[in-house]
């Protein structure tokens, strides 16, 4: 079924085109539209002076259709007063602003009922309740909270009432910094994932730098945390299977979380970036349990066994060939990682930094969160960058303010930075740290939403001009999670190249993304087959449908094509 | 770091009224008219010592230690054994660079005075120089035990456990001088060095921030900055303190270097390979492992592996033994599809530095790739306790 969005047709000389990204050249090109849309927030974390760690690392941002309009929305996680942790006055409260569908929004967070309570750091939107209407975690310092979307426009908190709440000592003192919907066990209910960064007590707090020169301290001062991953038990409830799955078998620094199934054995597996300890990768049993096989895979380290200050991560095929690759970003001095999936269980992961042209070019950069998207949609995922260095970090790398990054996929994962071609509004600098996606406007080019410590967020509108065609597709899933996440999507074009993708909004650091897979087309105007592997197991196959639109998907009752939208 | 000679206090005691005038002078601290009264008492009587020891005193004085150590030389052969003519000859050794000499000089005089702690220091300057820092650190803690307040012993003492590289011990007594001594350039070069050592780059970044701002043309300062930062990675400040040490020593092969390798690191690859071509024409450069090791480091970044892995082969017939280097041609062998014989490579390195870990995380990937699953797991843990050793803070 078209949805009947704005379609946009490239010119047909295009068309005659081969499909390779070279032909397909033209800049990226990123307007920021905040003040036009009204998308007016300015992420408060509260410093102080003090140079606490918490004021370091928010927040998240939510790219969701909360009201099912066909418009993707946009919530702001928000920080609070230090060292209290309570949001107190407007300035603190988390927002939610409702997409006018006229690439204008509208505040609406009082009517939601979402302004938050706590210290906020990430945000992660999905449908845990199968309703047909997405819901947010909201994680943060010592307090979390699950909110559920009534359908009505409003959102009630059944924290406790779902068993999130803290349930002990242990608990209560968790600084989760990221966390996300996946359905680890294909029961067809999400189940959620927090990452968990340090132990932090306001009151016992190190100081650090020297008596001139006060700033923030390394991680290494701080204890690390578990993860944590709560089972929905399907009835508004959820368990706490941290301890009987194995995840919280392994203490890291927890930073952005992301999704993908790496070894294709139809189970969700999950990646952790840890901040200056090596990374973790839950490899999904599919027996309900979890073993850690970062080092196995070959994504716990870099090249040369070094740890790095890891923060956003992304879990998508970069390379065309079907399987998940993983970009995490970093902070000035790492480089920013990829590793390339080679489909080998001997060694999965290949450390494909200095080939892929990320190494020298993002040495000089601080990432936080970050997407991988095909922001061109030629056929290959861009990464997108949300870029800072630490505030007091500038007496050793110049600036901390930095404008955002983009880097073109030039085909076979190798990128080039075009931050600089990106228009003259994508040159702000600020301290970036969120950033999520979504076609906010509708024209199959994907936007991003980026916040700033203490100054307005962006809204990047993609502009690119000579962008390829595109189709993405809404999933609903009937035996699997209402929202499709964790199903794989492959599409095959007219000249017979496959592309891949799958359905998960747990994307970059403490961030979270429309949930719809995308689809740059290059030149085609058309695909000529797609197969949709959702989580129950069932294969769902479609033909020839039509490029530029976002294509709505039913998971059929059983394998085969189910109804052709 | 260099050490400066320290000044001479002579006991004077004039023989004959030339004699007393010329000590006059030199008490008088005109040295240079002195020299002239020695020069002429000696033309009447060359092989009186008391005369030739007061030259070479004059002469010492006068930052003249090469032409000092003659005229001292004939006064040990004429009075064997003098502490006198032992020190002041010990001293001039010391000022000239003839360290061994030096040292020599320093041990008969111990052999007398064992506990001496001003002798004690200079042997100490002497091995220090000489590169025996195990014994430079005995004799200045031998030096402490008598003046345990000594910032000069102190710092020596300091500057042999950095050598020595244990900056954890060199710490506590490189503090204790910068405590006794705030202003002591070298305690607190020293200390920065420590610091560095330990992790703790703001400390030593600040300590050495300071010596630049107080002495902006101090060159020495300016070059730990810029070594600190580059270890640190902070390349592109580094770049700057580069630079700037070549505006105070323009030339200085490390420098040079340093800074090539700053611009690779930086990904300024056409400005670096600029540097690089200049550097490779300069004899006193071009076959320096550092500079080896910068421009395998750069034809890896442009792609170029078959020069990466010659001039890392280049670099290795220098310095055989470097367990780094061994690693960056095990790298290069990865990327360039010869996994058996990267293996082999990363296994030398191992052998030669066990506690690097970089060639350690690059085995783990090479096992794998074979299959050679236990080999990796061995690996797999040794990283794992590392990492549970930096999770205790043992890092810091």
């Amino acid at each position: 079924m078209d949805t009947g969005r704005t379609s946009r047709i490239a010119p047909a000389g295009l068309l005659l085109l081969a499909w390779c990204p070279s032909v397909l050249a033209g800049s990226i090109l990123l307007e920021e539209i905040s003040r036009e849309a009204g998308l007016e927030f300015v992420l408060s974390n509260g410093a102080t002076g003090d140079f606490s760690q918490v004021e370091l690392m928010p927040a998240g941002i939510a790219a969701l259709d909360y009201d099912g309009d066909g418009c993707t929305d946009v919530f702001f996680a928000n920080g609070a007063a230090l060292p209290s942790l309570v949001k107190e006055g407007p300035r603190f409260h988390n927002r939610l602003f409702r997409n006018n569908c006229d690439r204008t929004f509208t505040d609406v967070t009082e009517k939601a009922g979402l302004a938050g309570q706590g210290y906020s750091m990430a945000v992660a939107a999905a449908d845990y309740d199968n309703d047909g209407a997405a819901d947010l975690f909201v994680a943060g310092v010592h307090a979390s909270f699950l909110y559920r979307n009534r359908g009505d426009g409003t959102f009630e908190d059944v924290t406790e009432k779902a068993g999130l709440a803290a349930t002990g000592p242990e608990q209560s003192r968790m600084w989760s910094i990221s966390a996300g919907w996946l359905d680890y066990d294909n029961d067809g209910w999400l189940d959620l994932f927090v990452s968990n960064y340090v132990r932090w007590d306001a009151q016992t707090e190190p100081r650090c730098g020297s008596p001139g020169y006060r700033t923030y301290c390394h991680p290494d001062l701080f204890p690390g945390l578990p993860n944590q991953l709560f089972h929905n038990r399907g009835d508004g409830t959820f368990s706490d299977v941290s301890s009987a799955s194995g995840v919280a078998s392994q203490v890291g620094k927890g930073m952005g979380v992301a999704f993908a199934d790496y070894d294709g054995d139809g189970f969700t597996d999950v990646f952790v970036a840890n901040d200056s300890v090596r990374h973790l990768l839950f490899a999904n049993q599919g027996d309900g349990t979890f073993v850690e096989r970062a080092f196995e895979a070959g994504v716990a380290l870099d090249e040369n066994g070094v740890p790095i200050a890891g923060m956003g991560a992304d879990f998508r095929d970069l390379d065309n060939d079907g399987r998940p690759d993983l970009v995490v970003a970093g902070m000035a001095s790492d480089s920013f990682q990829l590793f390339r999936n080679r489909g080998d269980e001997r060694l999965y992961f290949d450390d494909h930094t200095v080939q892929s042209g990320l190494e020298v070019a993002t040495l000089r950069l601080t990432g936080w969160s970050l997407g991988a998207y095909d922001l061109d949609n030629d056929g290959w995922k861009d990464l997108f960058f949300a870029t800072s260095h630490f505030p007091r970090l500038e007496r050793y790398v110049g600036r901390s303010e930095l404008p955002n990054h983009v880097f073109r996929n030039q085909g076979e994962a190798r990128f080039r930075d075009v931050s600089t071609e990106a228009g003259a509004g994508f040159q702000v600098s600020g301290h970036h740290h969120g950033a999520a996606f979504a076609d906010f406007d509708g024209d199959g080019r994907v936007d991003v939403v980026v916040n700033a410590l203490n100054a307005p967020a962006r809204l990047f509108r993609n502009v690119t001009a000579d962008a390829g065609h595109w189709i993405a597709f809404a999933l609903t899933g009937v035996s699997s999670n209402r929202d499709g996440l964790g199903a794989t999507v492959r599409v095959t074009l007219p000249d017979g190249r496959t592309l891949h993708n799958h359905a998960t909004t747990s994307v970059g650091y403490a961030c979270s993304s429309e949930p719809l897979v995308r689809f740059g087309l290059g030149a085609a105007d058309r695909v000529e087959a797609v197969e949709i592997r959702w989580p129950s197991g069932r294969v769902q196959r479609l033909r020839a449908l039509v490029a530029n639109r976002v294509v709505e998907v039913t998971e059929p009752r059983e394998d085969g094509a189910g109804e052709q939208p | 770091m260099t050490w400066g000679a320290a000044g001479l206090v002579l006991l004077l005691v004039g023989q004959g009224p030339a004699m007393a005038e010329a000590d006059r002078m030199y008490a008088d601290r005109r040295y240079a008219e002195a020299v002239e009264r020695y020069l002429a008492l000696l033309q009447e009587d060359p092989e009186n010592p008391g005369a030739r020891l007061r030259l070479g005193a004059s002469l010492l004085q006068l930052g003249r230690p090469e032409e000092a150590i003659p005229h001292l030389e004939i006064a040990e052969r004429v009075a064997p054994g003098d502490p006198a003519i032992l020190q002041v000859l010990g001293q001039a050794c010391l000022g000239a660079g003839r360290f061994a000499a030096a040292a020599a000089r320093f041990r008969r005089l111990l052999e007398n005075t064992p506990d001496d702690p001003g002798v004690l220091r200079h042997l100490g300057v002497c091995q220090y120089q000489l590169g025996d820092f195990e014994a430079s650190a005995t004799s200045f803690r031998s030096a402490l035990s008598s003046q345990p307040e000594n910032t000069r012993a102190l710092t020596g003492l300091g500057m042999s456990l950095n050598s020595l590289e244990r900056p954890d011990e060199a710490r506590p007594v490189l503090e204790k001088a910068v405590e006794l001594a705030p202003s002591d350039r070298m305690a607190r070069l020293a200390l920065a060095r420590s610091l560095g050592d330990l992790g703790e780059f703001l400390r030593a970044d600040e300590l050495l921030r300071a010596l630049t701002a107080e002495g902006p043309e101090d060159w020495e300062a300016w070059y730990f900055l810029a070594v600190l930062r580059f270890r640190n990675s902070y390349h592109e400040q580094a770049l700057e303190a580069f630079d700037r040490c070549l505006t105070l020593r323009p030339g200085h092969p490390e420098t040079r270097i340093l800074r090539f390798r700053s611009l690779v690191k930086l990904g300024r690859l056409p400005e670096a390979g600029a540097v690089r071509q200049e550097l490779s024409g300069d004899p006193e450069v071009a076959n320096d492992p550092e500079f080896l090791l910068g421009h395998a480091e750069y034809s890896f970044q442009t792609g170029d592996l078959a020069t990466a892995l010659a001039r890392i082969d280049e670099a290795l017939v220098r310095r055989p033994r470097s367990g780094m280097l061994h690693h960056w041609k095990a790298r290069i062998l990865h990327h360039s599809g010869e996994t058996a014989a990267a293996q082999a490579e990363a296994e030398r390195a191992v052998a030669l530095a066990p506690d690097l870990r970089e060639p350690r995380g690059l085995l783990v990937r090479l096992y794998q790739l074979q299959g050679k699953e236990s080999e990796a797991a061995a690996q797999i843990e040794w990283l794992r306790t590392r990492e549970r050793a930096v999770a205790r803070g043992s890092r810091r």
